[in-house]
């Protein structure tokens, strides 16, 4: 997958739409993936993947090949996260908006525990300042090494060993005060 | 450093279902929309600047090709009165007879409005016969005659005389001139049709004489004096 990215991504360096179609489609679940889990949000997640994808897609071109496609792509792809939650830090919040609010009535019956876990999932992780998210999310989610992660957030590795650790431990204590079992598992979108 | 294992329990929590391929085709799509400007920008920004370089090239390929003209055609006129002057074998028609001298008064004029009210002291130095003999040579002045050594022109009369055989000289023919070549650093503008030349003496200063031809068709002739450079009108 990896040398088969690079190529494509090479290509669509080049001038290749073709390649650079295929390539945003092939990793259009893990970007957002990395969004989702870096925000905490559905609807920011989702345009903080808009964000990245028109960063990718514009930034291709300067794409060198010396570090892996998928290394460079999750810096974007962070990269428009943190940005977007820095956005919203600066905007005015309602006082209602609280995350992602399930919704009322009768639907409210039809989320399962799969949803209700996710929605502790993102409470839990909004507990975490953004980058000790950001760090948890490339290793535990994407499974990136320190080394890659050290690239992408551009810290030295010492500083994502301390990142991870401590947002691991703050992420196990939230998610053990809601009480929230570990969600059955779905088809994770964000392994690297 | 070795990496901390991956937490397979907040890997599970942290996993995200994958996008409806509606969205994902829609988010796909906006992102080739919108830099699918920037593509063709680079494109028209490369043949923008392509267009300023060939035309910085151009005007520059145009000054160079002027400079290089004005050269060739300066050395060009060096090289055409070179070739003139190696074809112009031929005998010289003129004989300047050097006359006695008479007491007519005649004044050197300086060019130079600072030696016009100069004049030289007319003197009994006779030109030397070597006039007589000019002939196109190769002293870089083409068709024109040349007078050969003229003498000593320190004296009114020696000049005299040698204005009265020019006067009565006839010259095979006249030609535009260079003669950077024979004046050095002396100016001479601007560059007359000449008839004929020939080396002298002005008070033990070497010097040149030049006959050109006016458009009246009258006949000015010029001592061009050496160290330093001065340029006397005779005529």
């Amino acid at each position: 997958m990896r040398d088969d990215s690079d190529a494509l991504a090479a290509r669509a360096a080049g001038g290749d739409r073709h390649a650079l179609e295929v390539l945003l489609d092939r990793h259009a679940d893990r970007i957002h993936a990395v969004c989702r889990r870096v925000l905490a949000d559905r609807e920011d997640a989702l345009d903080a993947t808009q964000e990245a994808m028109i960063a990718i897609a514009r930034g291709i071109t300067r794409f060198d090949g010396r570090a892996a496609f998928t290394t460079w792509m999750y810096r974007v792809a962070t990269n428009a996260a943190l940005d977007e939650a820095r956005r919203k830090q600066r905007r005015p919040r309602p006082v209602d908006d609280v995350g992602d609010a399930p919704p009322t009535g009768s639907a409210v019956e039809q989320f399962d525990t799969q949803v209700d876990a996710r929605l502790d999932v993102d409470a839990a992780l909004r507990t975490l300042p953004a980058d000790f998210r950001a760090a948890v999310v490339l290793r535990d989610l994407c499974d990136l090494d320190y080394a890659e992660i050290a690239e992408v957030l551009q810290v030295p590795a010492g500083t994502v060993r301390s990142r991870i650790s401590r947002g691991r431990a703050l992420l196990h204590g939230a998610l053990s005060e809601s009480g929230n079992p570990a969600p059955p598992p779905v088809r994770r979108s964000g392994d690297g | 450093m070795v990496d901390d294992p991956r937490d397979d329990e907040l890997a599970t929590h942290l996993a995200v279902e994958p996008l409806d391929d509606l969205t994902r085709r829609r988010l796909v799509q906006r992102a080739l929309t919108e830099t699918a400007s920037d593509a063709v920008e680079p494109v028209r920004r490369d043949r923008s600047l392509l267009t300023r370089f060939v035309a910085a090239a151009a005007v520059l390929l145009v000054v160079a090709v002027g400079v290089v003209s004005l050269l060739t055609v300066a050395d060009g006129g060096n090289d055409t009165t070179v070739a003139g002057r190696k074809s112009s074998n031929q005998s010289v028609q003129t004989t300047l007879q050097a006359g006695s001298g008479s007491a007519a008064t005649e004044q050197l004029v300086p060019e130079s409005s600072a030696e016009a009210g100069a004049s030289a002291t007319a003197a009994d130095a006779a030109p030397t016969d070597a006039a007589s003999n000019g002939a196109a040579d190769a002293s870089g002045l083409g068709a024109a005659t040349n007078l050969g050594e003229v003498g000593d022109l320190s004296t009114r009369a020696a000049r005299r005389r040698l204005l009265a055989a020019i006067d009565t000289a006839t010259f095979s023919e006249s030609a535009p001139l260079g003669v950077g070549g024979l004046t050095g650093s002396c100016p001479l503008s601007p560059v007359p049709r000449f008839l004929a030349y020939g080396t002298a003496a002005v008070d033990g200063r070497d010097a040149f004489v030049v006959v050109n031809e006016r458009t009246d068709g009258s006949r000015r002739v010029r001592l061009v004096v050496t160290d330093p450079c001065e340029v006397r009108q005779l005529r």
